[in-house]
C-alpha cells in the first residue's frame, strides 16, 4: 500500500474514531466518591489500606494517608492514578495546586481545588514531602 | 532456489482500513449496547498514536532486524523454500517464538521496557491492541528469530508471519466476545485468554503469553482460565499517570536508567536492575509477581491451589 493512502486513512480513521467517541460521551470524565478513591488507591496500591480520604469537591482527586505516608490520587479519563507525595514539589495554581512529583510519567499534576481546600491541602503536601 | 528477491505483502499495512472499521464497529456496539467493554477517548487516541508510532519506527528501524535476520540467512546451508507448508509450519514456529518473547518481555525488565506500554491502558478494547512499542529493536528479542533463519526459514517470510500473528491478535483484546466454542478456546488464544493476560488481578499476573496458539501456555505451565467470580481488572500493577504517548512509551527506560544512577550499588546489582523481573529491588523492597500472589493468597487462603495460585 502506498505510504500516502496509508497516511490518509490513518488520519481520517483516527479523526472519525475521536469523534465518534466524543459523540457517544466517552470522553466524559469519573467522578470520584469517597468509596471510589478507597477502592480504587487500594487495588492501585497493593498491600496498603486508605486510613483517612480528603476528597476535592470537584470530584477530580483526593489525599489518602495510608501505611503512614501521604498519597495523591487523581481521575484520569474514566480511571485514575495515585503516587506518593515523597519528593513532591507544590505550587499555587489558578484554581488548585499544581504538584512535580519525581516521575518521568507524570512529572506534573494540576488539582482543581477550592480556596479552602489549597490552604489545607498545601501543607499536608510540603509535610508528607 | 534463489530467494534474494522473495516479498511478501505488508499484510499489517494491509490490515489498517480493517482495524479502524472493527474499531468503529466495538465502540458503536458499545455505546448501543451499554455493555461489551468501555471506551475513553484519551485513553484509546494514546493507543492508537502508539499504534501509528509503531509503524513509523518500523519503517525507520526495521533494516536493524531485517539485516540481521538476512546475514544469518547468507551463512545458513538449509533452504525450505516457499511451500505452502512451509509457510503454515513457519507461522507455528513462529508463534513458538512469539510465545518466549512475550515471556521475556514480562520476566526480564529490559524486555518489559519495551512491553509495558501495551499494558499501560486500563481499557480493554481494539484500540488496546494497537498500543504497541516504539523500542522493540532496543530489546535484541529478533535474537530469537535466529533459529528459524538457521532452519531454512527465508527472513521475508518470517516477517510475513509475524504480520499475521499481529493480525490474529487485534481482535482478542475486547471484552464484546465472552467465550468462543470450546475446540476453539482450546488450542487457539481467544479474547477470555488474552483478557486474563491484561488482568492486573494476583491470579493473572506472568499468565497466558500466547499470540495464536493458547497450547504453548498449557505446554509450559503458564496457563490460567478466565475465572467468572475474579473479572480481570486490566492496566499495570501500579498504573502510569499519563496519556502523553512519549512517557508511555520511553516511562520504563528511564526508571531503569535512574536506578542504575542510584550511589553504592554493585555492578551486579546494576546488570540485574535490568535483567531481573519487574519490581525487583536490589534492596529486597520490591513487590514482583510472586510476592504479589504471596501476599493475595495469606490473606484470602481459600485461594491457594486455584488457578493462578498453583504454585504459591
Amino acid at each position: 500500500m502506498p505510504l500516502w493512502l496509508l497516511g490518509t486513512i490513518v488520519v481520517v480513521g483516527l479523526a472519525a474514531i475521536w469523534v465518534i467517541m466524543r459523540v457517544y460521551g466517552f470522553d466524559r470524565s469519573l467522578m470520584l466518591t469517597h468509596d471510589i478513591a478507597a477502592e480504587e488507591f487500594a487495588i492501585d496500591n497493593p498491600g496498603l489500606v486508605p486510613e483517612d480520604i480528603h476528597l476535592a469537591k470537584s470530584g477530580q482527586s483526593a489525599l489518602i494517608l495510608a501505611g503512614g505516608s501521604t498519597y495523591v490520587l487523581w481521575v484520569m479519563g474514566q480511571d485514575v492514578a495515585t503516587h506518593d507525595l515523597a519528593k513532591a514539589q507544590v505550587t499555587e495554581a489558578d484554581g488548585g495546586l499544581t504538584l512535580r512529583l519525581p516521575d518521568f510519567a507524570a512529572p506534573r499534576v494540576t488539582l482543581t481545588l477550592t480556596e479552602d481546600e489549597k490552604a489545607k491541602w498545601k501543607p499536608m503536601i510540603e509535610e508528607a514531602a | 532456489m534463489d530467494l534474494s528477491t522473495l516479498t511478501y505483502p505488508d499484510v499489517v499495512s494491509l490490515a489498517v482500513p480493517f482495524f479502524v472499521a472493527a474499531i468503529i464497529v466495538e465502540v458503536t456496539w458499545i455505546f448501543v449496547k451499554h455493555r461489551g467493554g468501555r471506551y475513553e477517548a484519551r485513553d484509546a487516541m494514546t493507543s492508537l498514536a502508539m499504534g501509528v508510532g509503531n509503524v513509523v519506527v518500523g519503517i525507520l528501524l526495521g533494516f536493524v532486524t531485517y539485516g540481521f535476520l538476512m546475514l544469518l540467512w547468507e551463512i545458513t546451508p538449509v533452504d525450505l523454500g516457499t511451500a505452502w507448508w512451509v509457510v503454515a509450519l513457519c507461522f507455528v514456529l513462529d508463534d513458538l517464538r512469539y510465545y518466549w518473547v512475550h515471556r521475556f518481555g514480562h520476566r526480564i525488565r529490559w524486555v518489559w521496557a519495551s512491553h509495558v506500554n501495551h499494558h499501560s491502558s486500563q481499557h480493554y478494547n481494539l484500540t488496546t491492541a494497537l498500543r504497541q512499542t516504539w523500542t522493540g529493536t532496543f530489546t535484541f528479542m529478533m535474537l530469537l528469530s535466529a533459529p528459524l533463519v538457521l532452519l531454512g526459514f527465508h527472513p521475508a517470510m518470517i516477517l510475513f508471519v509475524g504480520g499475521l500473528n499481529l493480525i490474529y491478535q487485534f481482535w482478542i483484546h475486547t471484552e464484546a466476545i465472552d467465550k468462543m466454542p470450546r475446540w476453539f478456546e482450546a488450542v487457539m488464544n481467544t479474547p477470555s485468554h488474552h483478557r486474563v493476560h491484561h488482568g492486573r488481578n494476583p491470579r493473572y499476573l506472568d499468565a497466558n503469553y500466547a499470540g495464536v496458539f493458547i497450547i504453548w501456555d498449557k505446554l509450559f505451565g503458564t496457563f490460567v482460565p478466565e475465572q467468572a467470580d475474579d473479572k480481570p481488572d486490566y492496566g499495570l500493577v501500579h498504573n502510569i499517570g499519563t496519556f502523553n504517548p512519549l512517557r508511555v512509551a520511553f516511562h520504563e527506560w528511564v526508571a531503569i536508567f535512574r536506578d542504575w544512577r542510584q550511589p553504592g550499588l554493585t555492578l551486579w546489582d546494576r546488570l540485574r536492575y535490568a535483567v531481573m523481573p519487574p519490581g525487583w529491588r536490589h534492596d529486597g523492597t520490591g513487590g514482583g509477581s510472586e510476592r504479589l500472589k504471596a501476599d493475595y493468597v495469606a490473606k484470602h487462603p481459600e485461594a491457594r491451589g486455584t488457578p493462578g495460585f498453583e504454585n504459591v
